[in-house]
């Protein structure tokens, strides 16, 4: 049996004991048989603790509408008088709520649940109608996940004190679903009342706080939750007697909460040899001063917690969570929220304006009860005098009808292709990254969206994923290290792949490169002048069919050949620029993209 | 509903705390934006605030919170009985939430369709902005307010009036309000426009020191654990902030500025070029409320030093290629000019 399966089932015990504070769990896995037993044990649990069954769900791309509430239209009409149809949260109050695909979850509604999460209420002022409703939740995100730049928001994460991989548990380490429901014999109430009971003491907080430090935690949020773990597991433990926590309960939440948001892990192993010969990497994290004003007790338990806490989990399991960790410290940088925050689908709501709803336009019911509101006594009289027996309460005409309005604006992606390599770093690098901040600040002047990719060595990277923020653009534009060889193809395929995704999005992308257009790296990431120029003419054959407006600006110091001749096969527009500063360089840029 | 924890109760995070009092000080200044990292503290601090402001005094049953002793600015009720003296009452200066989500008609306030429908009533039911006059809007996640609302906030916030022109109703009400919003800078920029209409400006980050890491940990669990008795700890802290605010603002209008500290502040604004003088304005009202607080009758270089980052800080020109953050900038134009 795989012992991390036994872990999965405690998560989903403490997460059904106490839903609102553990804010819930990050489940990442696949669609399968591993998730739906977990999600069975999850519910038979919710269940026995007498959670609302079965488990809402909350769609991906659900509307402020039906999450929040908003008006009924039938309901309405009938009664003659507003009706306000609560949404999904106001049913969730000491519950669980499942967010399936819980990375395609737009940031908006991401920061409405989030505050569901902090405040236990949710505070509706929608249509008409305000009312703050009790919404002592958890949540359930399924995370899907399979790319490296999928994710789920970093706020959720933020709040779920668990996260579990069912993606590691093969089905046929599950071991028989009879020992799933053994699990189910604990009583809630009694529980919850020896929680408050149980407090850490100052050496064990102090500990809590030096393991985070150690594994790269700088969330507080994350200790708070490990404390918490450790209080319910103490309470769930009939024959523990104390008022503190045993140190096994404290390893045991360390394991749960801690561990897989470590950023780094401490090599206990080698802790002698660390100490002769600090890592600069060690060197930042652990400050002298701090360790010193530690005081000793706290720091053997420290190690103790922290020792068996690793050891509870198998190695191979505590190393894919630390990549998985770092992958998202990497998004942490290179960022998605700005991504998804705009849906520009459906651009800004602008209020109403009369006309028939079919297809995509949507009634506003508010603004047609409004429109219709004035002429309801004519209307009524007029009905009488035609003596029609079934009279409704409101009388709406065609004429009242209003349709939602969205201002589609068409948000401009400007992607820009940084060449990096070793040839394009002697020259030009520096004065590539001066015009691109300067072309950064002109977006953010204008509200464009940016997004940026290197390509050196052998691969293209999304440095930067569309973002309106121009702290996080500036940060990895500064960090872009340079040298290695060109993969020229591999940038342009890059390139044309984040274009195509955010054409689908509706936004208009523009892609800038800068490079001198020398490749020498093949689209497998094999060197060699020869094929990497057949492949990356291949690419730009293949890039010419979407139509998406592209600067390629050649930095060589001489103007080439071979990069403008891959440049008319895109069909770009051919910038050579032999001897330009930062500054003519972004006016030239701005120069086409604006005309 | 849950309890908000205290605001004396927060561990460090000095700047963000100076920032809140000297806001609720003095209203004028033009509230408060705290930006940082997720898990600061920072929507805690803002929503503790409610529970450090006095009460005001207004026309009884006034929708708006008028002010009885003001004779320009009130709504149209309570200017046409002017002639008489209003009765008055007491209320709790207001901390309004403008949550995520909310429609344009809770916000500015429309036609009461319940009035219009049962009634035949043409009545106009204020929205939030109408609550929050006099006194504080709070958005929390303010760079993930929807687009057109913000465009709204701005105008209101700019003129301390809200006019209402839509289905037939024709309303024009104050809405003078100090705006306060916090989010994470990660998450998307500030609009400029909306970013100019908060005065003082702070980052937070989550304190990297052990022993006060610690110390909220300990603090945040013993507020979970017994919320009541933490409480009652933090209540006599909370009383004492509560009797400083009181008597800074008895005290905030003799407080003096001298010629010399007026050009310090000149010579601060000029020396980092931000724009107009809203900049030095706000300088000035922030470090007299600092100097209120201390109970101080003059305000020193000492006090403009406290606050010139907060007050500043956002009011700079963007510099692409300057890779130092603005707060940097402000310190190290105040290290320079007045080591």
């Amino acid at each position: 049996m795989n012992p991390y399966w036994l872990t999965c089932l405690q998560v989903a015990q403490l997460i059904t004991l106490a839903p609102h504070e553990f804010g819930g769990v990050i489940v990442h896995a696949r669609s399968g048989p591993v998730r739906e037993r977990w999600l069975q044990t999850l519910e038979q649990l919710a269940r026995h603790h007498g959670l609302t069954t079965p488990l809402r769900k909350i769609p991906s791309g659900i509307s402020d509408e039906n999450l929040l509430g908003g008006l009924d239209i039938e309901a309405t009409i009938i009664a003659g008088k507003p009706i306000f149809r609560p949404g999904v949260l106001s049913h969730c109050d000491q519950s669980l709520v499942i967010l399936p695909m819980a990375e395609r979850v737009e940031a908006g509604t991401v920061a409405r649940i989030a505050a569901a999460l902090d405040h236990g209420a949710i505070q509706v002022e929608r249509d008409g109608h305000g009312e703050r409703i009790a919404c002592a939740m958890g949540v359930i995100a399924l995370d899907e996940s399979i790319e490296e730049d999928e994710s789920v928001n970093l706020k959720l994460i933020e709040r779920c004190a668990f996260y579990i991989d069912l993606d590691s548990i093969a089905w046929h380490d599950l071991p028989d679903a009879k020992l799933d429901t053994e699990f189910i014999d604990l009583e809630r109430v009694g529980i919850q009342k020896r929680v408050e009971q149980i407090t850490l003491s100052d050496e064990q907080y102090a500990a809590l706080v030096g393991i985070a430090a150690q594994l790269g935690i700088a969330s507080l949020r994350a200790v708070q939750f490990t404390a918490r773990t450790a209080r319910h597991l103490a309470a769930m433990d009939l024959e523990w007697h104390q008022s503190e926590p045993s140190q096994e309960h404290l390893e045991r939440a360390v394991t749960l909460v801690l561990l897989p948001r470590a950023t780094q892990i401490p090599d206990m192993a080698d802790e002698t040899q660390a100490e002769d010969e600090p890592s600069p990497e060690q060197n930042e994290d652990a400050n002298p001063e701090e360790t010193q004003s530690h005081n000793q007790e706290t720091e053997v338990l420290e190690d103790q917690v922290l020792e068996a806490a690793q050891a509870a989990i198998p190695r191979e399991l505590l190393d894919r969570l630390t990549q998985l960790a770092l992958v998202r410290q990497k998004n942490h940088s290179a960022g998605k929220a700005g991504a998804s925050q705009l849906s520009s689908q459906r651009g800004r709501p602008m209020g109403s304006k009369p006309g028939m709803p079919s297809g995509n336009q949507r009634l506003s019911l508010m603004d047609t009860l409004r429109a219709a509101v004035p002429w309801q006594r004519i209307r009524q009289l007029q009905l009488k005098s035609s003596q029609n027996p079934s009279q409704p309460k409101i009388l709406i005409r065609k004429d009242d009808l209003r349709i939602k309005r969205y201002r589609q604006r068409n948000q401009t992606l400007t992607t820009f292709v940084v060449d990096a390599s070793g040839s394009a770093a002697i020259h030009r690098l520096a004065e590539a990254k001066g015009a691109v901040e300067l072309l950064l600040a002109e977006c953010y002047v204008r509200r464009d969206q940016v997004a940026l990719i290197s390509f050196r060595g052998s691969e293209a990277e999304l440095l930067l994923s569309p973002t309106r923020s121009l702290v996080r653009a500036k940060r990895s534009l500064a960090s872009l290290p340079g040298g290695g060889g060109t993969p020229l193809a591999l940038a342009i395929d890059t390139a044309f792949t984040l274009a195509k995704g955010s054409l689908k999005k509706g936004m208009t992308p523009t892609l800038v490169f800068l490079t001198d257009g020398r490749a020498n790296i093949a689209r497998d990431g094999t060197p060699g002048r020869a094929q990497a120029q057949i492949d990356a003419e291949q690419s730009a054959k293949l890039a010419s069919q979407i139509k998406v407006r592209s600067l390629w600006i050649d930095t060589s110091p001489q103007a080439r050949e071979e990069g403008q001749h891959i440049a008319r096969l895109i069909g770009s527009y051919y910038l050579p620029l032999p001897h330009a500063r930062a500054q003519e360089l972004s006016q030239a840029v701005l120069g086409v993209l604006h005309t | 509903m849950t309890r908000n924890y205290p605001f004396s109760a927060i561990v460090g995070q000095e700047d963000m705390k100076l920032a809140i009092l000297v806001a609720a000080l003095e209203p004028s200044i033009g509230g408060v934006l705290v930006m940082g990292d997720r898990g600061t503290g920072k929507s805690t601090a803002v929503r503790g605030l409610a529970a450090l402001l006095p009460t005001m005094t207004v026309v009884k049953d006034c929708a708006y919170g008028c002010d009885p002793k003001a004779m320009a600015g009130l709504c149209a009720t309570c200017s046409s009985g002017a002639k008489t003296k209003p009765k008055t009452e007491l209320r709790p200066v207001p901390v309004v939430d403008l949550p995520l989500g909310a429609t344009e008609d809770r916000v500015l306030g429309a036609l009461d369709i319940e009035k219009a429908l049962t009634l035949g009533e043409k009545a106009f039911e204020p929205g939030l902005l109408a609550k929050a006059n006099r006194g504080f809007l709070y958005i929390d996640e303010v760079n993930l307010l929807d687009d057109h609302l913000v465009d709204l906030l701005i105008d209101v916030a700019a003129s301390g009036q809200n006019v209402v022109e839509r289905e037939g109703l024709s309303v024009r009400h104050p809405a003078r309000f100090v705006l306060v919003g916090s989010g994470n800078p990660e998450e998307g920029e500030l609009r400029p426009q909306l970013l100019d209409r908060f005065g003082l400006a702070v980052e937070v980050k989550t304190p990297s020191d052990m022993p006060s890491r610690v110390e909220i940990i300990k603090r945040r669990d013993a507020f979970e654990r017994n919320p009541d008795a933490f409480m009652k700890i933090w209540d006599q802290e909370d009383a004492r902030i509560r009797e400083m605010m009181a008597s800074a603002r008895k005290k905030l209008a003799s407080v003096k500025v001298d010629d010399k500290l007026l050009h310090d502040a000149s010579t601060l604004c000029a020396h980092l070029g931000t724009d107009g003088l809203r900049g030095e304005l706000t300088l000035l009202r922030a470090s007299r409320a600092v100097a209120a607080l201390d109970g101080k009758n003059k305000v020193t270089r000492d006090h403009l030093k406290r606050i010139a980052v907060p007050a500043l800080q956002h009011r700079l020109r963007r510099n692409p290629l300057d890779e130092s953050s603005s707060a940097t900038r402000v310190q190290r134009a105040l290290d320079e000019l007045f080591a």
